[in-house]
């Protein structure tokens, strides 16, 4: 049985703009200790999929249909105590704004102390001597004198890490990280990115990975689903994605990001902007940003099929999946597109010594 | 300051901006003063045509810069100037920006623009498109009626929007098509210079190569320097001809792309390059993580600002240890040096050991304890550098703090702390802060009395 498994998820929201179909039919499965990466841009119904696993989507939205099964059992038909009771300590979340996430008025050392007291039960003294373990674990230095700081008196990599102890004191099966590194800086990031990695391999969590950063999801997962206006687009393993896409809006992205040493002059562009979820286009709803678009894009919206085989791939077990017509054999001109694998990430990594004499003139 | 070919057409001196950071009753009441050095005595060069990055992590000052190179904030210090065209022979004459009275400024805001991150942040939500495109217009006496709308709907088309938008609201458009709009703005007096100030940080992957596309097509078209600040590395290395690399308020490094990252050079753009996310899952170059976090500005540390993190730090004369143990004990020291109680140092127990209160461990278990929080072996390989640290922990050990940040001091000062790093040239365009590049670092070791006329430690 999977840790956790989607499916045919549909999330609404009623605004006065009109209907937003925020995720439309979604299926996908996480694997125990699995690292699963959900990439799009804004609008593409990312985090709205991780608050429904929470199920903290809040009018007016509504999840219309679909089930959500955590180890088997459907959250979206537990009573209130017990999804709060999944909610900490099953399922953790980290969101981008380490902030929000934390009490401006508790020392850091008591909210997580307290978040250990209540999950596991733990006496005064003894949640305190864990909750300064667990600061250790996540890299805060001084664990010890730093139990008694307010959140603002840590920078915003430490508030980061300090929920990532809070997320962890309940040693949950999956944790829920949106955008957990977007407001960082680089070397902050990579800091964080590297002791997510790590927890999650010793703890044996599973991640759910937010984020509109390939580079971030090439560095920490080993599944991806890529999303477009409220529906997954692609799903693949990892190396997969990136060095065979399948969709164009996948070819897009990865070619939409400058990249240090690239010499090109111009970056590939996606023309126009994601379109309005209240009203998406007929057909595939990416058909007028696509530069592979033919007629019969505007009227068949095409299914998510196996890019090999061309079968149903819109199910959970589906390990390959693109949602093109490509792959329907609908398209008369088909796609054409070449992955150029880029030479010399290894030269990055031997030019990495710097040689003072030589340099010298 | 970095010499490339001809005359800037924009250049700042020791430009340097502090804050007033004191706050409060007792501040007050001592009559005290404490300054943020957001932009500590830069010096900079744009030329005509060129696009010159400035790249760092927040707090760094860059944003700072960027507004005290326009007065949009106030210098502290330090000048900044312009050639400014004169007639329609394309002659240029020198204005220095830091001198001139708020009206002759105003006038000079026809010739350099700032670009926002988002532009409009601080505008009237109740102006249409085409009238906060139109403001500048008016403001300057640039043009009016007919004129005005013809001279509107031209800079929409530039920026690759329609006319029709002329009409609406900045919240009905997009995050792509409202920094379009505020490029529009900076166009609409037709200027020479634009500050970008993280111009795409706010969008999305796929709009974000729009308008770095956008910005590199008016550079061509309309012949613009930009100076470019953005936290993104490969974003400012895709759009910049040269590059500066700044922490806490001081340049790190100046110099072409290339000679800047095609090898990285200075050991914080090398950890800033290392960094960087690669899109690519089989790629396996080392990332170099930094240790600790960015100090505050309002006490940046001594001699190199960078020494508290840099993992190339070099050791004092005569020390032969590993680099990562050289490393750890100068982590050691640091941590010391703020420390008040031994929790600070040691390491925290294990889940399922006895918790212990430092202050009670017998000498041999404490010494074990402060070596494995900082990672430093049980007996390192140098017997000068081993009894150093084993006088040290006797002192900590026996709670003398001072003692022993003493005797820390005495054996593990490096030469960054105590010496500022100049702006060493290694080439026509390229200037390196760090003392790895300085003359009086030769065969791996530093020599601050070595020949060179100002030899003397800096303060
Ligand atoms: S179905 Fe058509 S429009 Fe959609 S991605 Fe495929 S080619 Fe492009
Ligand atoms: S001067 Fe020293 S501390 Fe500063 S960057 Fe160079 S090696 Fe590192």
């Amino acid at each position: 049985m999977a840790l956790l498994e989607v499916n045919d998820l549909t999330v609404k929201f009623y605004t006065q703009e009109g209907v937003v179909t925020a995720v439309d039919d979604l299926s996908y499965r996480i694997e125990r200790g699995e690292k699963f990466g959900v990439v799009g841009e804004s609008g593409a119904g990312k985090s709205v999929t991780a608050l429904s696993l929470m199920r903290l989507i809040e009018s007016p939205g509504r999840i219309e249909s679909g089930e959500i099964l955590f180890k088997g059992e459907d959250l979206l038909e537990m009573s209130e105590e017990e999804i709060r009771d999944v909610r900490g300590n099953e399922i953790a979340m980290i969101f981008q704004d380490a902030q929000t996430a934390l009490n401006p008025v508790y020392t850091v050392g008591e909210q997580i102390a307290e978040a250990v007291r209540h999950h596991l039960d733990y006496d005064d003294e003894e949640a305190r001597e864990r909750t300064i373990q667990l600061l250790d674990t996540v890299g805060i230095p001084e664990a010890e004198s730093r139990y008694s700081d307010y959140p603002h008196e840590f920078s915003g990599g430490m508030q980061q890490r300090a929920v990532i102890a809070m997320a962890l004191s309940c040693d949950p099966d999956l944790l829920l990280c949106d955008e957990p590194t977007t407001a960082l800086d680089v070397t902050i990031e990579a800091q964080i990115l590297e002791e997510l990695e790590s927890l999650a391999d010793e703890f044996d969590t599973a991640i759910q990975l937010i984020t509109h950063d390939l580079g971030v999801v090439a560095e920490v997962c080993d599944r991806v689903m890529v999303m477009y206006a409220g529906s997954p687009v692609e799903k693949a393993p990892v190396e997969e994605l990136y060095y065979d896409p399948k969709h164009p809006y996948t070819v897009g992205l990865m070619s939409s990001i400058p990249r240090v040493g690239d010499r090109r002059e111009r970056l590939q562009t996606i023309p126009g902007t994601m379109p309005d979820l209240v009203e998406l286009p007929p057909g595939c709803s990416f058909h007028p940003r696509c530069p592979y678009a033919e007629d019969v894009c505007t009227k068949r919206e095409p299914p998510l099929l196996n890019p090999e085989t061309g079968r149903d791939a819109s199910g959970t077990d589906a390990e390959r999946a693109a949602a093109c017509l490509e792959y329907t054999g609908e398209l008369q001109e088909g796609l054409d597109y070449e992955v150029e694998i880029r030479e010399g990430h290894d030269t990055r990594a031997d030019a990495t010594a710097p040689n003072p004499e030589g340099d010298r003139r | 300051m970095s010499r490339s070919s001809g005359e800037p057409i924009l250049w700042a001196e020791g430009l340097t901006k502090y804050y007033d950071a004191s706050s409060g009753f007792i501040d007050g009441l001592l009559g005290r003063t404490k300054w943020v050095k957001a932009v500590d005595g830069i010096d900079l060069e744009l030329h005509e045509g060129e696009t010159l990055g400035v790249v760092g992590e927040s707090g760094c000052g860059k944003s700072t810069l960027g507004r005290s190179l326009l007065r949009l904030l106030e210098p502290t210090d330090g000048s900044v100037y312009y050639r400014q065209r004169v007639g329609e022979n394309g002659r240029r004459e020198e204005v220095e920006l830091t001198g001139l009275s708020s009206s002759e400024l105003r006038d000079l805001r026809t010739d350099v623009q700032y670009i926002f991150q988002d532009p409009f942040s601080s505008l009237n939500p109740r102006l249409t498109v085409g009238d906060i495109i139109g403001e500048p217009l008016d403001i300057h006496d640039i043009a009016e009626g007919e004129a005005r709308t013809e001279r509107i709907y031209e800079l929409l088309e530039t920026v690759g929007l329609s006319q029709n938008h002329a009409h609406r609201y900045p919240h009905e458009f997009s995050g792509g098509q409202r920094q379009r709009i505020g490029i529009a703005r900076a166009l609409a007096v037709d200027p020479e210079v634009i500050v970008c100030d993280e111009p795409v940080s706010a969008l999305d992957v796929s709009v974000q190569a729009q308008i770095l596309n956008l910005l590199e097509d008016l550079q061509e078209e309309f012949g613009l320097s930009y100076i470019f600040i953005a936290h993104d590395l490969s974003v400012v290395e895709h759009i910049s001809d040269r590059i500066a690399v700044m922490y806490l308020g001081e340049f790190a490094e100046v110099g072409t792309t290339e000679e800047v990252f095609s090898p990285p050079h200075h050991p914080y753009a090398e950890a800033l390059l290392s960094a960087i996310p690669e899109p690519d899952p089989l790629w396996n170059g080392e990332q170099i993580l930094l240790p600790g976090t960015v100090p505050s500005p309002m006490n940046p540390p001594s001699g190199c600002r960078f020494h508290t993190r840099c993992p190339r730090i070099i050791p004092p004369d005569g020390i032969d240890l590993p680099q990562d143990v050289w490393r750890s004990i100068v982590d050691l020291k640091l941590r010391v040096r703020g420390a008040e109680e031994l929790e600070a140092i040691t390491a925290v127990d294990e889940v399922d050991e006895e918790a212990t209160d430092p202050n009670e461990l017998p000498r041999e278990a404490f010494d074990r304890s402060v070596r494995e929080e900082f990672e430093i072996p049980e007996t390192v390989s140098d017997p000068t550098v081993e009894r150093a640290l084993d006088e040290s922990l006797d002192a900590l050990h026996d709670a003398e703090f001072e003692a022993a940040r003493e005797r820390l001091e005495e054996t593990f000062t490096s030469p960054c702390e105590t010496h500022d790093p100049h702006q060493v040239p290694t080439g026509e365009t390229h200037e390196i802060a760090c003392l790895l590049y300085d003359d009086r670092y030769t065969d791996g070791e530093f020599r601050s009395d070595d020949g060179a006329t100002d030899a003397v430690a800096d303060d």
